[in-house]
């Protein structure tokens, strides 16, 4: 039988944490910490979902666009160090 | 600004250049359009389907056959379908947006001038208040900075502060409040760390969301430039 089950790792930077937080709560998601990065205010995160249901896709649909909003005002491009980025 | 969803073919008023989709289901939905006619060589009328119910700002689309067909014959899915999905929108995202929008209509005409002068000396600022608002954001999500990489970027500001260009700025130049009161406050944490090796430098909530948002503003009006190959002084100043 084929597994349904997919996964996807999203990198959260901390100012969307609290909401990236709520979706994956709200929907229960299954989740999992991969990564800490205190050094660069994000947190790494895995989450399993169920490949065609619709709830789920919803769910992971609102943190991708969350976290692309994100990313649209606040980079430009991948920041190696202060100086030089 | 108004835009055709790529999927639905309905205007939309885009926050982004660059949005294609109306909602985030238009985009999930063609995507998964293109993964239907990949996997079960199903073909999709160019028509789509028009949003069926509008929760809360969020159109939510009439799902694909094929999608539907395997939703119904599970009666677990069918359970979490009664729960009806609701677009969680981020604050902290959502705010940021409103301020960009609002301080733009007030703002935007106030970055450059028709007068070359005028523009010359804006020009010049802007490039530099750009990178070094970068740089503070950038700053602010690490754990801390060397005392002297702190020093640096306080001195940085003090030079623009200084410069002719900036002194010769229109009054209603929107940051020129805002750099001379971050440069107290750099200094300020200057003078509290005074022999500590590395400093933190922390922005509180509302001044992240400012500082985003000016430095939103600037991309929209001047190229990013790297710190190492800016000065900060003038040719004119001593």
């Amino acid at each position: 039988m084929e597994d349904k089950n997919r996964f996807k790792t999203l990198t959260v930077p901390l100012d969307v944490l609290i909401d990236v937080v709520r979706i994956i709560k709200e929907t229960e998601l299954k989740n999992e910490i991969t990564g800490v990065n205190e050094n660069k205010s994000f947190i790494e995160i895995k989450i399993e979902y169920q490949n065609g249901l619709g709830f789920h896709q919803r769910a992971i649909e609102n943190i991708e666009s969350i976290l692309d909003d994100y990313n649209h005002y606040r980079f430009e491009e991948v920041e190696t160090d202060w100086r030089n980025s | 600004m108004i835009k055709t969803c790529a999927y639905c073919k309905e205007e939309f008023d885009a926050k982004r250049i660059d949005k294609n989709y109306c909602s985030a289901s238009c985009r999930q939905l063609n995507h998964l359009q293109r993964k239907a006619v990949e996997l079960f060589g199903v073909t999709v009328k160019e028509e789509h389907v028009k949003p069926s119910i509008d929760t809360s700002g969020e159109n939510v689309k009439t799902v694909l056959p094929e999608i539907r067909k395997q939703e119904e014959q599970n009666p677990a899915i069918e359970l979490k379908k009664e729960k009806e999905y609701k677009f969680m929108p981020s604050k902290f995202v959502d705010e940021v947006g409103t301020l960009y929008k609002t301080r733009s209509i007030k703002h935007t005409h106030n970055l450059f001038s028709n007068d070359k002068l005028i523009n010359k000396n804006l020009e010049w600022v802007n490039v530099r208040l750009r990178c070094l608002i970068e740089a503070v954001l950038f700053i602010s999500e690490r754990k801390s900075i060397t005392f002297m990489d702190l020093a640096e970027l306080t001195n940085s500001f003090i030079h623009l502060i200084k410069s002719e260009h900036f002194k010769k700025l229109p009054d209603n130049y929107p940051f020129k409040h805002f750099t001379t009161d971050f440069k107290n406050k750099l200094k300020r944490i200057c003078v509290e760390n005074e022999g500590d090796e590395e400093v933190p430098l922390k922005l509180n909530r509302k001044l992240k969301i400012d500082l985003i948002v000016y430095r939103c503003e600037l991309r929209d009006v001047v190229p990013k430039i790297k710190f190492s190959e800016l000065t900060f002084k003038s040719n004119t100043d001593e």
